[in-house]
């Protein structure tokens, strides 16, 4: 199984697994603005935790739950974080609230001993800003102010990594092998093309493809738009009952018209909604009718 | 101008979709339910269904994204196929089966593999004892506060005198539950002197050795202090019991952090990045040794410390835990291999 990160449409990176059936799966990388969030969600309820029991420990006057707070205090740090990836969620309730998840880099099972590695060097995220800096200046007089210099640079690089590196991963994502993704979510919603033929044919259900109200499409007029474009398209109908949705269906009707040079006369007047949904529908119909023979035609300038 | 060819066309992608789709909702329903409730919530049935959906679903991806123009269909089976592969390989290894596991075997046999540079750490150690003793033996007052940090020494410097010395080793009279409070700082801060030696361990194993190396020349210039004083059997009286397994410890993270910078330096044989993980897993086996490891002498020191005052009883202490560690890495969990 190999690692590979690749940058995708709307700005997210994915974490591309090969699977054993040989298709890849895809999910997308979480962000360093997400991960740091969900680390404050985590801080906060470990502090609380901790002040709680504190404040128990204390007021009941008991050593001994004091001395469990001092134990916590280290504990938790760590621990906290390895008991909740070990899960069956694989994620801290900070994770989770954020919709993020931990999983090994080349797909296979999360195992104890990479989430133990990811969570050890957060000592080294956050102690190395304090401790290179002081021995820096111990132990190279003559170049302190040089030698700190670059000691604190070394350090922001590796304390800063989610925020520069391509996979957005922490030191200890890279030591482990592991990542953390968003949890994907998707709905399957009606096809559109089909919707097209069903409003046209209420009472012809085993003829899908003649219905006496379609609208043809010249082979030229087709052969304009590629696949991006169809997406495009989809999307704005999509959208279409969302609020800004019909005036971006106007623009969009309109600029299609204007391009394929549609003839109201010799092809029928149509609301701009209509007009859209049957472009869509016929595009569609031919762009699959190009793939199958080979022709893949990304964008209108192919 | 619709054609015969067009039909097939716009039948082609219905006609997938609609074969297929009573499984994608199956799949997803599934999926939603191991969510939910883990793998265990659904019945042998659908257990068994479940790869067979999921291979199917990685297929209709497969060809989705080379042919499929519906890109809300394309996204939902990205979502899905992701989805049901992350259901599929979540972590199944309930954690005590795990910390069983690493007890009987990981932990043991971790180590063994770790031992020629484990024998260089412990070499490193015994290095700057043994510099710091010889230096201090010589001439105290000079060299001993360049290895022990005032801080640190608590009043156990070349000012004190012998008998003041001797009251820091036998102190007769603390309440035991300010031992165990004194026990868990300790542990709190050894664990995190190991971590840290395991942390400037990766930054290329030298500065990992160097932490090590002061460990070794703070307890030469010390055990000096108490030898010149005339106080050496009491001294590793107190030192030992709990000292071979802290010691230990703060070995275990260094070498932890030199194997991973190890393998990222020098590869292996599927590439460097991929040496250092599998390095970086046994670092995280190594380091939870070594913080139960430190969890046991803290215990030891806070505990047993300073309310068994005898010596034999003491080195007594020192020599089973020497033994226990000495068997336990040897021999268990040899059997697998």
């Amino acid at each position: 199984m190999t690692i590979q990160t690749l940058p995708a449409g709307a700005g997210h990176r994915h974490l591309r697994i090969e699977t054993a059936e040989l298709v890849p799966v895809r999910l997308v990388v979480a962000g360093a603005g997400e991960r740091f969030v969900a680390l404050l969600i985590d801080a906060v309820l470990m502090i609380a935790v901790l002040l709680a029991v504190g404040f128990l420990a204390v007021s009941i006057r008991s050593l001994w739950l004091l001395a469990v707070t001092v134990a916590a205090f280290f504990a938790l740090r760590v621990f906290y974080f390895v008991l909740f990836e070990s899960g069956p969620r694989a994620a801290t309730p900070g994770k989770r609230l954020l919709g993020l998840r931990v999983v090994r880099a080349d797909g296979g099972p999360l195992s104890v001993e990479a989430v133990l590695a990811r969570n050890f060097t957060r000592e080294l995220e956050l102690f190395a800003p304090l401790i290179v800096l002081i021995y820096a200046a111990q132990f190279w007089p003559g170049h302190s102010g040089l030698a700190r210099l670059l000691a604190a640079g070394w350090v922001l690089a590796i304390a800063t990594m989610p925020l520069w590196s391509p996979s957005r991963v922490r030191l200890g994502d890279l030591i482990a092998g592991t990542r953390v993704v968003r949890l994907p979510r998707a709905t399957l919603l009606a096809d559109l093309s089909r919707r097209v033929q069903e409003q046209e044919q209420p009472d012809r259900p085993d003829r899908p493809d003649r219905p006496a109200a379609e609208t043809t499409f010249s082979p030229a007029q087709l052969a304009i738009y590629g696949i991006r474009e169809l997406q495009v398209l989809e999307e704005v109908l999509r959208r279409s009952r969302e609020p800004g949705g019909s005036e971006a269906v106007a623009a969009v009707s309109k600029r299609i018209r204007g391009k394929i040079g549609y003839d109201v006369a010799s092809q029928g007047e149509l609301a701009d909604v209509e007009f859209l949904r049957r472009f869509y529908a016929a595009q569609r119909r031919h762009l699959e009718q190009e793939l199958l023979f080979g022709r893949r035609k990304e964008r209108r300038r192919d | 101008m619709t054609t015969q060819q067009d039909d097939a066309a716009a039948l082609w992608s219905e006609r997938f979709r609609r074969e297929r789709e009573a499984d994608w909702r199956r799949l997803d329903k599934l999926v939603a339910t191991v969510e939910a409730r883990g793998l265990r919530a659904l019945g042998p049935g659908a257990l068994a269904h479940l790869p067979s959906l999921h291979r199917a679903a990685l297929s209709a991806l497969g060809v989705a994204r080379a042919v499929c123009l519906d890109r809300n269909l394309l996204e939902y089976l990205e979502a899905l196929t992701a989805r049901s592969h992350l259901c599929l390989y979540a972590p199944r290894e309930k954690l005590r089966h795990a910390l069983l596991r690493f007890l009987r075997r990981g932990f043991p046999a971790t180590v063994r593999a770790a031992a020629p540079q484990l024998l260089v750490t412990a070499g490193v150690l015994a290095l700057g004892f043994a510099i710091a003793f010889a230096l201090c033996s010589r001439d105290l007052d000079e060299f001993y506060p360049y290895f022990v940090d005032a801080g640190r020494a608590q009043g156990r410097d070349p000012g004190a005198s012998a008998h003041s010395l001797r009251e820091t080793l036998f102190d007769r009279d603390s309440s035991d539950e300010r031992l165990v409070l004194f026990a868990a700082g300790l542990w709190g801060h050894n664990s995190q002197v190991t971590l840290l030696a395991f942390a400037m361990a990766i930054l290329g194993g030298l500065p990992g050795l160097f932490v090590v190396l002061v460990t070794g020349m703070e307890l030469g210039a010390m055990s000096a202090l108490f030898h010149l004083r005339g106080l050496a059997v009491e001294w590793w009286s107190w030192i030992l019991p709990h000292g071979i397994t802290e010691l230990f410890a703060v070995v275990l993270g260094a070498t932890a952090g030199m194997r991973l910078a190890g393998g990222l330096v020098f590869g292996g044989p599927e590439g460097r990045v991929a040496a250092m993980v599998g390095r970086g897993r046994d670092a995280g086996t190594l380091l939870l040794g070594a913080i139960l490891l430190l969890s046991l002498a803290g215990l030891i020191e806070g505990v047993f410390r300073q309310s068994v005052q005898s010596l034999p009883i003491r080195y007594g202490l020192a020599g089973a835990t020497a033994t226990l560690w000495a068997v336990y890495f040897a021999s268990v969990g040899r059997r697998a291999e």
